[in-house]
């Protein structure tokens, strides 16, 4: 059991991120780590091969230096070996960019299934693992809340706006897994030392075969501005149409 | 013979007890000396419970005396009319032994009495068959003594026979003739075989502590107990010399292997702790039992040497402990539960990652934003928004008394009134005050607690660096387990300061006039803030801040209960019934308007015990109070 489990470096979640001029996260001496959202995936991963008996977790990161703390956390939990790509060229990278690179890197071994989370916590855009799948021309299955692996086929329940989809799909298989699928372990101090000792191979575009042309982003930055400001929200006073008001409120924002 | 059974019984003790890891204790210190005197000698914490306490002392203070007696009996199994030289003449020891051997008598009938009559629930699981044996040895021991006195008189041979009432009055039981020289011959062998007979039986039981406890008592802590001992991590050391806390009895220092063959299983602990009060597994009683019986049946190779956790102790049991310090307060002998339950902790957190999930958020915000909420650094300071207070920037000059706002008092709801009364306060008495605002980091004492000493010597290391780089000599900290590490850990680390609560510092403002409270009006019941009080011994302070007459709880200042957020406990879960609404039903009987309280845990806690159950029974910090009756609102 060969899993790749996509991991991603991402800035303190609860601190407020610096954007350099050209519109690019400054990562260079920020604070932060593993992105949270990897975390349920790489538990999946963790528990399927423990369940399995054998088998190997390889993360896949791509990032400057900074990205091996995230890399380091996942050895930590249990990850047996990490790979991280790096490349002057790749900065600025888009999301199909990225998917290229990483399943250049994928194809180069073996392996069973490939896990991500749903969306990074910084980009949130949620595409990679789909184009990653289309790129090594397997089947994608998102959004696994729960998943079950018995004689080489995986069965998750896939979370819907409505509730649940049960998908069938042999290995291998790219897969998502939502935050909350799993309760990810918190690293011993044990397991934060053995991750030293395990192997990180760092690879560049040339090692992957991969040239300027493959990485060139379709998309690019504009312009950087703040959020506007919340709206101050509705206030419903409890009376006789309050319920009405709040079902409408509901079925204007298309929840029901 | 009976000698030799005793050195083979007690030689494997010796040798856990010898082989265990260094403490760094046992240098003499005043504290040590005081100790000694005092709960050996004096047996001050065995009268905290004035019947078995002196029930105790009875049996205790009459084996002291008797000791020589048995080189009196020694000498006249060998020569019946011999007696040792100068105290087998001396009539004031012969009187001092007749008089403490029949006080020996009347404790064991005490002890009879409390066990067979009163039967406290504090008994529930020692072993009482053992100890109804021992007291008939002892019984024995010291009736065989009498009696033979009595039959000496009887003969003629005792030296001194004004000076033993007791056994003057039993000599009438004895006649003058050769019956009599018999009876005299089969007692003194009789009382010595009996001894004997003790000696053997020692090594094995709960009695062992008539040898350990005074070791025990001397390698106890030195200062407050509520300072843990460090457990100091280098990652750069090769693994197998880094001690994660304890996982088998190898890891065992020498005074928690000592503790363990030091328990005279009285339930002292057990009776006074909030987890076992509240029907959880925990006791500390029999956490110390099954950990000593454990380790007994691993070192006799009966069972294979494993991790103590779970193969003594049930996981729970380590997690159930809120570090309230009753049980070591109340142990005549000065076993540190807390101590050895936090080693456990520590090497199921660091090398394990074995620990109730539920806390699992709390160790990634203190490690990930420095405090257990999870909260960004910058929200440090909301509080502060309406009110002027200095914020110390490096290379700021630094104030007369720096304000340590902690966690909870930065990101709880409720405990941000605290701080805000104690800003205003402290401008209002005209302190030169600052706080650190983004640059306080968690003092650790959570991740500490739960187990995590590497998370814990981190931030420790890093606040002690800003504290000094600011030049900081003065802290003032409002909650208790920040007051408590700040004051008690940090100088382990490097970081020495003048360190004191909140309530300390404002009950001096009162007393110099700088703050003038007007007598406040509604009753108000005040509960004592472990890690300010058992642990650190204040307990007027805050009593003094909140002023007037205070409605007193059933279990106040030394003995004051729980509010079941120590130990990292705040950030579990814990099955009902609950710590908090026990304690909280406690203050709701006393008829009082106001619970006031001295540290944001307790606070927190008691605030959702009150939203529990819909009481209207306030919660506010002391600070609240004083601000509320001082300062214009
Ligand atoms: S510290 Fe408190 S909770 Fe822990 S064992 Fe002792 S009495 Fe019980
Ligand atoms: S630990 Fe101390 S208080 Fe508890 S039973 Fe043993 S001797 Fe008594």
């Amino acid at each position: 059991m060969n899993i790749v489990v996509l991991t991603k470096w991402v800035p303190e979640p609860e601190g407020t991120p610096t954007i350099g001029e050209d519109g690019l996260l400054v990562r260079e001496g920020a604070d932060g780590g593993l992105d949270p959202g990897d975390e349920y995936g790489l538990e999946a991963a963790l528990q399927l091969v423990e369940a399995a008996g054998d088998g190997e977790i390889t993360l896949l990161t791509m990032g400057p230096e900074i990205a091996q703390a995230a890399l380091q956390r996942g050895l930590a939990m249990g990850a047996h070996k990490g790979v991280r790509i790096t490349d002057e060229s790749l900065r600025g990278a888009d999301s199909l960019v990225t998917a290229r690179v990483l399943a250049a890197a994928i194809k180069r071994q073996p392996f069973d299934l490939v896990i991500g989370g749903v969306e990074s916590t910084d980009g949130y855009t949620g595409i990679v693992p789909a184009a990653i799948a289309e790129l090594l021309g397997l089947p994608g299955l998102t959004f696994a809340r729960e998943l079950h692996l018995s004689d080489g086929t995986l069965t998750i329940e896939r979370q819907t706006a409505a509730g649940y989809d049960v998908v069938v799909a042999p290995l291998p298989i790219v897969i998502t897994v939502t935050a909350g699928a799993t309760e990810p372990r918190y690293p011993s101090l044990k397991g934060v030392m053995a991750a030293k000792s395990k192997p990180v191979e760092t690879l560049t575009l040339s090692d992957l075969g991969l040239s300027g042309d493959d990485v060139t982003p379709t998309q690019t930055v504009a312009e950087v501005t703040d959020a506007p400001p919340k709206q101050g929200g509705e206030t419903v006073e409890f009376d006789d149409t309050t319920a009405a008001r709040i079902a409408d409120v509901l079925a204007e924002a298309k929840v029901i | 013979m009976a000698v030799l059974l005793f050195v083979r019984r007690v030689r494997p003790r010796v040798a856990l007890v010898a082989n265990a890891r260094p403490t760094g204790r046992g240098a003499p210190t005043p504290d040590r000396v005081t100790r000694e005197l005092t709960h050996v000698f004096l047996q001050k914490k065995l009268l905290q419970k004035l019947g078995p306490g002196l029930m105790h002392a009875f049996i205790f203070w009459g084996f002291i005396v008797l000791l020589p007696t048995i080189a009196e009996a020694a000498v006249a199994i060998v020569h019946k009319d011999s007696s040792l030289p100068l105290l087998g003449a001396a009539s004031w020891f012969a009187f001092a032994s007749d008089v403490f051997a029949a006080l020996v008598v009347v404790g064991v009938a005490m002890a009879f009495f409390i066990r067979k009559v009163l039967k406290p629930d504090r008994f529930r699981g020692s072993h009482m068959g053992e100890a109804d044996r021992i007291l008939l040895l002892i019984l024995a021991i010291v009736v065989t003594f009498l009696v033979w006195n009595a039959s000496r008189i009887a003969l003629g041979i005792a030296e001194v026979p004004d000076s033993r009432p007791v056994a003057n009055l039993l000599s009438g039981l004895f006649g003058s003739g050769g019956g009599t020289e018999a009876a005299e011959r089969v007692l003194v062998w009789a009382h010595l075989l009996v001894i004997l007979g003790f000696l053997v039986f020692l090594p094995g039981s709960k009695h062992l502590h008539i040898a350990t406890a005074p070791a025990n008592v001397w390698l106890a802590k030195d200062g407050p107990t509520g300072r843990l001992e460090p457990n100091r991590i280098d990652l750069e050391a090769p693994e197998e010399d880094i001690r994660f806390g304890v996982a088998t009895q190898k890891d065992l220092s020498k005074k928690q292997m000592l503790d363990l063959f030091s328990c005279t299983e009285c339930g002292r602990c057990q009776e006074a702790c909030p987890a076992w009060a509240t029907g959880k597994p925990l006791s500390p009683k029999l956490l110390i039992m099954d950990l000593r019986d454990r380790v007994v049946a691993e070192a006799a190779g009966e069972v294979e040497l494993q991790p103590l956790v779970p193969n003594a102790v049930i996981d729970q049991v380590v997690w159930d402990c809120v570090t309230c310090g009753a049980c070591v307060r109340e142990c005549p002998v000065d076993i540190e539960h807390i101590d050895t339950i936090v080693d456990l902790r520590r090497n199921l957190v660091m090398a394990e990652s074995r620990f109730p999930q539920e806390a699992s958020p709390m160790l990634r915000g203190v490690e990930n934003q420095e405090n257990p909420w999870g909260q960004p650094a910058s929200a440090r300071l909301d509080w502060a928004k309406d009110l002027e207070v200095r914020v110390l920037q490096e290379g700021d000059p630094a104030p007369e008394v720096l304000f340590w706002v902690g966690c909870a008092g930065a990101f709880d709801e409720r405990a941000q009134k605290t701080t805000q009364s104690i800003a205003r306060l402290l401008t209002a008495a005209g302190i030169d005050s600052a706080v650190l605002g983004p640059r306080e980091k968690c003092t650790g004492d959570p991740a500490r607690r739960m187990g995590h000493e590497y998370l814990f010597q981190m931030l420790a290391e890093q606040n002690v660096e800003t504290l000094n780089g600011a030049g900081v000599t003065k802290i003032v900290a409002s909650c208790a387990h920040c007051f408590n590490t700040l004051a008690n850990e940090y100088p382990d680390y490097g970081g020495t300061y003048e360190v004191v609560h909140h309530t300390q510092l404002l009950s001096e403002l009162i007393a110099a006039g700088r703050l003038q409270p007007r007598t406040g009006d509604g009753k108000i019941t005040y509960h004592d803030a472990c890690y300010l009080g058992r642990h650190n011994g204040e307990f007027d302070a805050p009593r003094d801040v909140i002023g007037g007459d205070i409605e007193e709880m059933p279990r106040n200042r030394e003995r004051s209960f729980c509010c079941g957020a120590g130990g990292a406990r705040m950030w579990m879960e814990e099955e009902s019934p609950r710590i908090n609404d026990t304690r909280f039903e406690e203050a709701v009987e006393t008829g009082a308007e106001t619970v006031a309280t001295a540290c944001p845990y307790c606070l927190v806690m008691l605030d959702d015990a009150a939203k529990g159950k819909g009481s209207d029974l306030r919660v506010a910090d002391a600070a609240t109070l004083l601000a509320e009756s001082t300062l214009p609102s």
